[in-house]
């Protein structure tokens, strides 16, 4: 207990570390943007001295830097200034969040099967008989999904646009609400949305690499050769020792999922956290660009810790290690 | 290797088209389809679409190769201080490139392309700096493996520095074609920023420079009657973006 204790601690510090060393890299960041967004508003003249001292732009960019770190650690956003002038950025975020993380949370979900059941079907961890057509239906299915995220959001819309208009005009189908996607919200649109995320962007490629190397792992363990032995099913022993491997998998993937979360909102038109960083970008909304900004590498490190946390207390590996 | 063959094929035939990709406006010949004269016809202004296609791939090339420049330098600096010493030192140095990880890479490129200004320089620097962590993991892990291995222990029982040892044995000898292989694959993650941020807007190459991005998106806003507009593009960058993963052998 005492170890698992211990390597808990020693989790828990690297997390905070490098949660910190997250937040100053975005707060660097942040320091060497040249102007500000008070030129953008109507009255900003007016209002710079008061918004000049509320967000830190005074000084140099040390001065900056350690302003924005201390928000960022204090979790105090302020307000909104381009995107939606006045509104508490925690808010913002908070709405946006929830919203993305219908997305999100299913695509992880998915993201993981897809990897694992395509890593089995290409005969990793030997549990299929060998097959010639399957390693080689992965493989296409592997190189296909490496088509960026922005162009297999655009081939998704347009193409169930361009199938249906055909058959509107032909009057063989009434005009779904779904058609003229994006701008439709329909659960058509988030199912599309989840696909696209799951798989573009090389998701699915990476998926099944990883899961292959973990499958092909676990089957080499002592424990799963002597199941073999005698004769017992390999598959449920796997399935239960893959909790660990996924979590870290999961964790793993999330920064490449956050990244094309912002493309796939954009693609598709649908309001979230994604789309929201991209608008606060182009709009040079600092508080919620840093907002958003810290709150994704938090996100990132808090799966990591808890996939951390899972082997510690899961994996005697990671004890044995640590002892 | 097909990925290096691709590129020099796209800088090759570039230099060998009459057209230039940005100046060649002819509104009377707009929305030409493919012929002899333009093997991928015309956009909604006449231009060659496959002297633009070629100009185009410039705007993914310059930055790609200084991505990779500056991650390939700081990703073998930083590997090599993590693998060779272990310890402390390489806790330190898997740390730092953790907190550079756990923001998303396209989140980080935008940052940095807001810090240095959306230019070919900024996309350099936004990719090279997302990809230093991953380049500099791969490098420490390579030399953690190799630096007990046997033939570096007879190196050392012949007489052999370290600095010898480390710079030819290891990096040169045994590291420099992962090194290549993720290089590679950096350009082709430049590529992929570079179709994102022309085809979202803002961040991009913006017109009348062509970038492949770029390409499609004002193909399809502009409803160009010839389908080379946007496919040549998108297969373009399709068949880039092919060539580069497996060579890199990550996204």
């Amino acid at each position: 207990m005492r170890l698992v204790l211990r390597a808990l601690a020693l989790r828990a510090l690297a997390f905070l570390t490098t949660t910190a060393g997250a937040v100053l890299l975005v707060s660097v960041c942040f320091a060497l943007v040249p102007g500000d967004a008070i030129d953008a508003l109507p009255n900003g003249p007016e209002l710079r001295a008061q918004l000049e001292g509320e967000w830190g732009l005074v000084g140099g960019p040390a001065e900056r830097v350690l302003g924005t770190f201390s928000r960022a650690g204090r979790l105090d956003f302020g307000h909104s200034l381009t995107v939606s002038p006045g509104a508490p950025v925690a808010e913002l975020m908070g709405s946006a969040a929830a919203r993305s993380a219908r997305l999100l949370a299913p695509a992880a979900l998915l993201s993981l099967l897809a990897g694992f059941a395509g890593a089995a079907l290409a005969g990793a961890g030997a549990e299929l008989p060998p097959s010639p057509w399957r390693p080689r239906l992965v493989r296409a299915l592997a190189s296909l999904s490496a088509l960026p995220a922005v162009l297999a959001a655009l081939a998704t819309v347009n193409g169930v646009n361009a199938l249906a208009w055909p058959l509107i005009e032909s009057a063989r189908l009434t005009r779904p609400v779904w058609f003229a996607l994006p701008e439709t919200d329909h659960p058509v649109r988030s199912f599309l949305a989840v696909i696209v995320l799951t798989g573009a962007s090389g998701s699915f490629l990476w998926g099944v690499r990883r899961a292959g190397d973990t499958l092909a792992d676990l089957a080499a363990r002592p424990f799963v050769g002597a199941e073999r032995a005698r004769g017992g099913p390999i598959a449920p022993l796997l399935a239960r020792h893959l909790v660990v491997p996924a979590a870290r998998m999961g964790a793993a993937h999330l920064p490449l999922l956050l990244s094309a979360l912002v493309v796939v909102e954009r693609g598709f038109g649908m309001p979230g956290a994604g789309s929201l960083f991209w608008e606060s970008c182009g709009r040079r909304d600092w508080p919620v660009t840093v907002g958003l900004a810290v709150v994704a590498a938090v996100t990132v490190t808090t799966a990591r810790f808890v996939a951390d946390a899972l082997a510690v207390v899961f994996d005697p590996r990671e004890r044995a290690a640590l002892a | 290797m097909r990925f290096a063959l691709l590129l020099f094929g796209l800088l090759a035939a570039g230099a060998l088209l009459p057209y230039a990709p940005q100046a060649d406006v002819h509104p009377a010949a707009a929305d030409l389809p493919a012929s002899a004269a333009h093997l991928l016809g015309t956009d909604h202004l006449g231009r060659d679409v496959l002297a633009r296609l070629l100009a185009g791939s410039r705007a993914f090339l310059v930055p790609g190769a200084g991505a990779a420049l500056l991650a390939g330098l700081g990703g073998v600096g930083l590997g090599t201080l993590a693998g060779w010493y272990g310890g402390v030192v390489e806790g330190l140095v898997r740390g730092g490139l953790g907190a550079i990880t756990a923001v998303p890479p396209l989140v980080l490129a935008l940052l940095v392309m807001m810090a240095v200004g959306a230019t070919p320089t900024g996309l350099a620097l936004g990719v090279g700096l997302a990809a230093l962590p991953g380049l500099a993991e791969v490098v420490a892990d390579r030399l953690a493996e190799l630096r007990r291995a046997e033939f570096v222990v007879a190196a050392r029982a012949l007489g052999l520095g370290d600095l010898r040892i480390l710079a030819w044995h290891l990096l040169w000898v045994n590291t420099r074609t992962l090194v290549g292989r993720e290089a590679l694959a950096i350009v082709g993650q430049a590529l992929v920023l570079e179709v994102t941020l022309s085809y979202l807007g803002r961040f991009g190459v913006q017109e009348p420079a062509p970038s492949w991005g770029n390409m499609i998106d004002h193909a399809l806003r502009t409803g160009s009657v010839n389908p080379w507009t946007w496919a040549a593009p998108a297969g373009a960058v399709m068949l880039a973006v092919w060539a580069a993963n497996p060579a890199g052998g990550r996204r």
